[in-house]
Parts: structure tokens; C-alpha cells; sequence
């Protein structure tokens, strides 16, 4: 049974360089939380306070109902899969995956049972007695895993374990870490995982939940979907999601009952949906958001206001959909099509597209933070 | 030896590269490149052969004849094979004693040297701690003072412990080595921190990461080390002719010197003092054929891709 609990972690580094600032962050047991940001924004450096690797500067770190901050890293039941695997170079993976058993003084028979039964697991019975300068990279990552999971930890830490692999090998990877954690939970031994990425992919798939943090601050704890759909300020919405959400400075103006977004010289009526669930009463200065996805093609027919005529300057295809890319207002936005449009869409050409409202985010110009009520 | 060895073996190498890139690839017999490497192995031979002669005309003269050795002109070769020098060397003076009196000390004095500089490198690399850097720059520092600087005050150390004229003071004596520290400092250095991270949370204690995790990647370092640090010690001549006086404690070196001495300065007997020289730097030679093939196999993956 081990839940993490953060509160108020600070991180300062000896150089003076105050990475982590306060940090308040609760992982359930048995949970997979994925912390993910942008590089240096001390996603590393959080997890390895969690780990007993890095001192922590202030605040309370707890596993389970124990206060943790000052043991070792050995006594605080946790197993770390690195990025670069940190394999024992000179052992064979069957003696790497026995170290830590050995120093904690298992019987042999026991030892053998559990390296036996991980590396059925993870596939790599054939590769107990080689060397890691034998293996390739997704084997040596499998082994690292293994070496892992024999510990029976109550927490697992990743710290971009996958980032070394190749495309293919990510994908397989990350599916088998999924599997890892369906597996542990269905077999009681709730294992809770903190994992780095900078993958939103990968948070996205593995998460429970997600963390998404810069440059040493939480931006914004929640599940995938919400993450995606309600992204409490303009830095999440930015960050989650590919290709990135347009952003676009623009003003959100009341008149009388009705609430109105200007942008450049356009001015859309706001749907009701997003009306109810606005959390301010008064014009203001905004960023609208919109996803690729929610610029379409204009439907012929009807044509209403909030479609604009643009030149597309890029297309990217993808196979199952494409990229379009244009400027308009001075600023380049992007719109993603499934393959209906594939054939009709040529670079220089003119569209006309239209900006679905109900699905636009509005954040504050000054907090960034997002002026809409999530609806869950 | 080993060198002129390795320059044949490397010349005729070439020779079979040359051959096989002719018949298969149908480049011109002689490119530009191989004669780069013929005149780089050349040179290489050149300097291998200029290292060797010393011992090989050390060997050579033990077993000529005195009057030989200062023949006029100089032959390499003696006329006759006199292998009975040798015999009548290991006859005139205890030489096995002294050479086990050497590879004693020596053998003492590595372990030890080798045991403190990882202690030491291992501490300077992983830790943290106040003054770290002040302290490592002390001792470098007293790395700049002259052995014979230390002398006085090594041998008034030595006095106040009864250690005079033993062994033990000898080794004691030599127990650091500061090129030790720096030396494997360096070499720590390379090895990925993740993996000392890696051991700590597999629950290994420092002790135990250093001889476990650390030692065992840096076996051609400590090779290199062990080998350097015995030869000195095995060969070292100026401290122990001080520190030692009872005749049956000599090394070889001051060995060799007190036969020396005792046959006077008329009588020298050239062949004798080289056969002695020659049955002392063979357990030398043994020992860096046993530990060359380490030091050249121990550049190995460290398993970590970055
Ligand atoms: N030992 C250190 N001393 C001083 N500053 C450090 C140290 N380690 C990291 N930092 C700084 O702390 C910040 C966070 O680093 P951290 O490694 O945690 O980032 P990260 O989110 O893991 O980035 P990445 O995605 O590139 O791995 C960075 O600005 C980094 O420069
Ligand atoms: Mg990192």
C-alpha cells in the first residue's frame, strides 16, 4: 500500500538555482501518474527527490503513511527504470536483475523464482546470461524493467525510459508498460507508477492521471481526456495536444445577454454552451484557443460568419488525415482534416473553413488561466 | 620484447591485409595508404627495437664473457653461450631472497595502494561533502614536493614507530600514492552516475558499490595502476638502501649494489652483475604479460547509451 504524497516540495539546487517550487502533488495507490512538461522544467529532478536520489530542499515527501524525506533511497520501496537502462555493464542481465535481491539477503531459490518469472514476462528468458553490450537497446530496456520488478517495489519511478528506443520499439514498449501495471494491479500487488516523460503520446496512452509541469511548477493535474478537453490554462492547452492548439489573442465582449468573441475585424456570437460555462460577467481581454480539429472545411451550404477565406501555405499528410497550414491575423494556424478532403486540398489553393465555436477555449490575457467551468 | 614482438606480428599483418584487399577488391597493389602504414609501422618497429636493446644487450651479456662485454668492436651476441653465469651469480649472493624480499614489499605495498586510491577516488567522485576540493588540491599539491624532500621526515616517522629496517616500514611508508588518487579520480569519473544511483537503490552500501559496481568496470585502470605502482616498488632503490640494513631484508636493487660493492672496484664482474639483473626484471617480465592482455581487453562497452 503505498500512495506518494508531495507537499510543498522545493527544490534548490547547491549552484543556487531553485528548480522545484512547491510542489503539491498526491498519487493514489496503485495509480500511474505521468509527469510531463517541457525539458528543464525539473520533471527529473522530481522524481529523483522521490526516489531519496536528490536532497529535498523543504517541504514533505511521504510513501505509504511514512514520512520519507530523509532515508535512503533503499528503504523508501521504490525501483527506478532509467533512461539510459543503467545496466551493470560487467554482469549478465540474470546478475543484474539479482543485485538488489542479494542485498537484501534472499535465498537463492527465491531469487531464481522471481528473475524466472519476470523475465517470462517481459520475454527475455534467452538473454539471462548476457551481457548488456549484447543487447540491443529494447532488450537492455526489458531487462532494466525486469530488474525492476523483481524488487517488488510499492512504487515504480520511470524517467523516460523509452525516450532511447526507436519508434517501433516506443510503441511495443510502452504497450508492455501498460500491460506491466494491468498486471501487477490484477495480481494484488498494487503498484503505484510515477513516470517522466516529455512524450505527450506517452502521457496520454499510460496516464491515470497526468501532471503537467513548467519550469518547476504544476500547471495542471487531471485525467487524459480532461487534460485535453479543459486545459486549465493556456500553457497546458499549448503543450497537450499535436499538432498544438491555435492560440490567438482576441476580445470577449458582453452585450446586453449576449457574449460575443472579436477577433480582428470578426465578431462571433459565443454558443450557448460556452456561455454557461463562463467564469467571468464582464468584457475582458482574452486568448482563444481552438484545436486543429475544430477548423474545418466550410460546408458549401451554409455559410455563416464565423467562416473565413484563407490560402493554405503548407499541407501535411499524414495518410489517415492532413495538416493544413495558413496565416491569417498576422499569425500562422494550423487545421488537421480527416481523409475526406484529401484529394481537394493543394498547396496555394483557397479555402474556405470554419471555426467550430462550441469547442473553442478562452484563457485570461494576464493569468492565463482558463475562463471556462469544466463540464465533467 | 613484447614490442619488437608486436611489431613483426603487426608488419606481417599488413602484408596479409595488402594480399587480401588485392585480390578482392582489384585496387591498385600499392595505394598511398599502404605505404603510410608500412613507413608508421617502420617507425613504430624503429622505436620498439631502440627500447628493447638495453635488455636484450643486458641478457646478451650475461652470458658472455667479462672480456667480451668490452670488446672492441662490440658484438651483440656472445661467442659461446655462457649459461653457467647464471648459476655461478644465483651462487655468489642470496638473489632469490632478495627477489622475494622485493616482490613481498612490492606486492604489499600495491594492494594497499590500490585499496586507499579507489577509497579515496570513489570518495573525491561520489560525495559531497566540505572541502572536498581544498582537500583533493592538498593533495595534488603534495605531489609537487621532491621524494627526497620527504625523506628526513619519513625516515623520523618510520623511527618513532620501530619500523625501521623492516618491511612493514617499507610498505607502510609507500602506501599512497597521490598519481593513484588522480589517476583513478579520472577514471571514476567516466563512469555513468546513474549507475552508482542505480546500485544505492538496489540497496548496495558505498563499500559495497565501489567493489561491486565501480572496480570491476575499471579493472584495465587498476591494471595499469597495480602494474606501474609494483614495478616502482620492486625496483626501488634510494628508500629502502636507507631504511634497510640487515643484508638478508635487501631488495634486489640494493641487492645487486651490495655484490657490487663487495666485489671491489677492480674486480668488477660485468656478466654476473647482468645475469643478476636479468634473473631480477624476469618476475617483472611475467607479470606484465599476465596483466597486458587485461589492460588491452578492459576498454569495454559500459553499457550505457547516451
Ligand atoms: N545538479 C544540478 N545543479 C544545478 N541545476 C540543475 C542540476 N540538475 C538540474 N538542474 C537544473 O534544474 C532544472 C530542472 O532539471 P531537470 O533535469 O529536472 O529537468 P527535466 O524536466 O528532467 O528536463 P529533461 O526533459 O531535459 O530531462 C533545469 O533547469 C536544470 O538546468
Ligand atoms: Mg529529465
Amino acid at each position: 500500500m503505498a500512495a506518494v504524497t508531495l507537499n510543498q516540495i522545493e527544490k534548490t539546487y547547491p549552484n543556487g538555482f531553485q528548480a522545484v517550487h512547491g510542489i503539491d502533488l498526491h498519487v493514489q495507490d496503485g495509480e500511474f501518474m505521468v509527469l510531463v512538461g517541457p525539458s528543464g522544467c525539473a520533471k527529473s529532478t522530481t522524481l529523483r527527490m522521490i526516489a531519496g536520489l536528490e536532497d529535498i530542499s523543504s517541504g514533505k515527501l511521504s510513501i505509504g503513511d511514512k514520512q520519507v524525506n530523509h532515508l535512503p533511497p533503499k528503504d523508501r520501496g521504490i525501483a527506478m527504470v532509467f533512461q539510459n537502462y543503467a545496466l551493470y555493464p560487467h554482469m549478465s542481465a540474470y546478475e543484474n536483475m539479482a543485485f538488489g535481491l542479494k542485498q537484501l539477503k534472499l535465498p537463492k531459490e527465491e531469487i531464481q523464482a522471481r528473475i524466472d518469472q519476470a523475465a517470462q514476462s517481459l520475454e527475455i528468458t534467452n538473454l539471462l546470461q548476457q551481457k548488456p553490450n549484447e543487447m540491443s537497446g529494447g532488450q537492455r530496456q526489458r531487462v532494466a524493467l525486469g530488474r525492476a520488478i523483481v524488487r517488488k517495489p510499492d512504487v515504480f519511478l520511470f524517467d523516460e525510459p523509452l525516450s532511447n528506443l526507436d519508434a517501433k520499439l516506443r510503441v511495443s514498449t510502452r504497450i508492455g508498460i501498460a500491460k506491466l501495471h494491468q498486471d501487477l494491479k490484477a495480481s494484488g500487488q498494487q503498484a503505484t507508477m510515477i513516470y517522466v516523460t516529455h512524450d505527450q503520446v506517452e502521457a496520454m496512452t499510460l496516464g491515470d492521471r497526468i501532471c503537467v509541469l513548467n519550469a518547476g511548477k504544476i500547471m495542471q493535474v487531471d485525467k487524459p481526456m480532461h487534460l485535453y478537453h479543459y486545459p486549465a490554462n493556456k500553457f497546458v492547452a499549448g503543450f497537450i495536444g499535436s499538432p498544438a492548439m491555435n492560440l490567438a489573442k482576441a476580445m470577449l465582449e458582453r452585450k446586453d445577454q449576449h457574449w460575443f468573441i472579436t477577433i480582428g475585424s470578426l465578431s462571433w456570437r459565443l454558443p450557448d454552451v460556452l456561455t454557461t460555462r463562463l467564469t467571468v460577467d464582464s468584457s475582458q481581454p482574452v486568448w482563444l484557443g481552438i484545436r486543429p480539429e475544430h477548423i474545418r472545411q466550410a460546408k458549401t451550404e451554409a455559410r455563416h460568419d464565423n467562416t473565413i477565406d484563407v490560402v493554405i501555405s503548407v499541407v501535411e499528410s499524414m495518410g489517415n488525415e492532413q495538416y493544413l497550414y495558413f496565416e491569417w491575423l498576422g499569425q500562422e494556424w494550423i487545421s488537421r482534416m480527416g481523409l475526406e478532403g484529401l484529394e481537394h486540398i493543394q498547396i496555394n489553393s483557397s479555402q474556405a473553413l470554419t471555426f467550430d465555436l462550441t469547442n473553442i477555449h478562452l484563457f485570461d490575457q494576464d493569468t492565463e488561466q482558463s475562463l471556462l467551468r469544466p463540464t465533467f | 620484447m613484447g614490442l619488437l614482438l608486436k611489431g613483426i606480428l603487426v608488419t606481417t599483418s599488413i602484408q596479409a591485409n595488402t594480399q587480401q584487399v588485392h585480390l578482392s577488391h582489384k585496387t591498385p597493389w600499392l595505394t598511398l595508404k599502404h605505404v603510410q602504414q608500412a613507413a608508421k609501422y617502420l617507425f613504430l618497429s624503429a622505436c620498439g627495437l631502440f627500447m628493447v636493446f638495453p635488455f636484450l644487450w643486458m641478457f646478451f651479456g650475461s652470458l658472455k664473457t667479462n672480456d667480451e662485454i668490452f670488446s672492441n668492436p662490440l658484438e651483440l651476441l656472445p661467442q659461446h653461450f655462457h649459461w653457467y653465469n647464471f648459476v655461478e651469480t644465483m651462487q655468489s649472493a642470496p638473489f632469490g631472497l632478495y627477489i622475494f624480499n622485493s616482490f613481498e614489499v612490492a606486492l604489499f605495498t600495491t594492494l594497499l595502494v590500490l585499496a586507499n586510491s579507489s577509497l579515496f577516488a570513489y570518495a573525491l567522485t561520489r560525495f559531497t561533502f566540505r572541502g572536498k576540493t581544498a582537500m583533493f588540491s592538498l593533495v595534488m599539491a603534495s605531489y609537487m614536493l621532491p621524494a627526497a624532500v620527504t625523506y628526513v621526515p619519513s625516515y623520523i616517522v618510520l623511527a618513532k614507530l620501530g619500523l625501521l629496517d623492516t618491511h612493514a616500514g617499507l610498505i607502510l611508508s609507500n602506501a599512497a600514492s597521490v598519481f593513484g588518487v588522480f589517476y583513478l579520480r579520472q577514471v571514476f569519473l567516466k563512469i555513468h552516475p546513474s549507475l552508482i544511483e542505480a546500485a544505492r537503490i538496489d540497496g548496495a552500501s558505498e563499500l559495497k558499490i565501489l567493489w561491486a559496481i565501480v572496480l570491476p568496470q575499471c579493472k584495465a585502470a587498476l591494471t595499469t595502476l597495480g602494474l606501474i605502482t609494483f614495478i616502482t616498488n620492486y625496483n626501488s632503490y634510494m628508500w629502502p638502501s636507507l631504511v634497510i640494513n640487515t643484508a638478508d631484508k635487501n631488495l634486489i636493487a640494493t641487492g645487486i649494489r651490495q655484490f657490487f660493492i663487495a666485489q671491489g672496484n677492480y674486480g668488477l664482474n660485468w656478466s654476473h652483475i647482468m645475469a643478476a639483473s636479468t634473473i631480477a626484471v624476469v618476475p617483472l617480465l611475467i607479470l606484465f604479460m599476465i596483466s597486458q592482455k587485461i589492460i588491452l581487453s578492459g576498454i569495454a562497452d559500459n553499457g550505457i547509451k547516451e
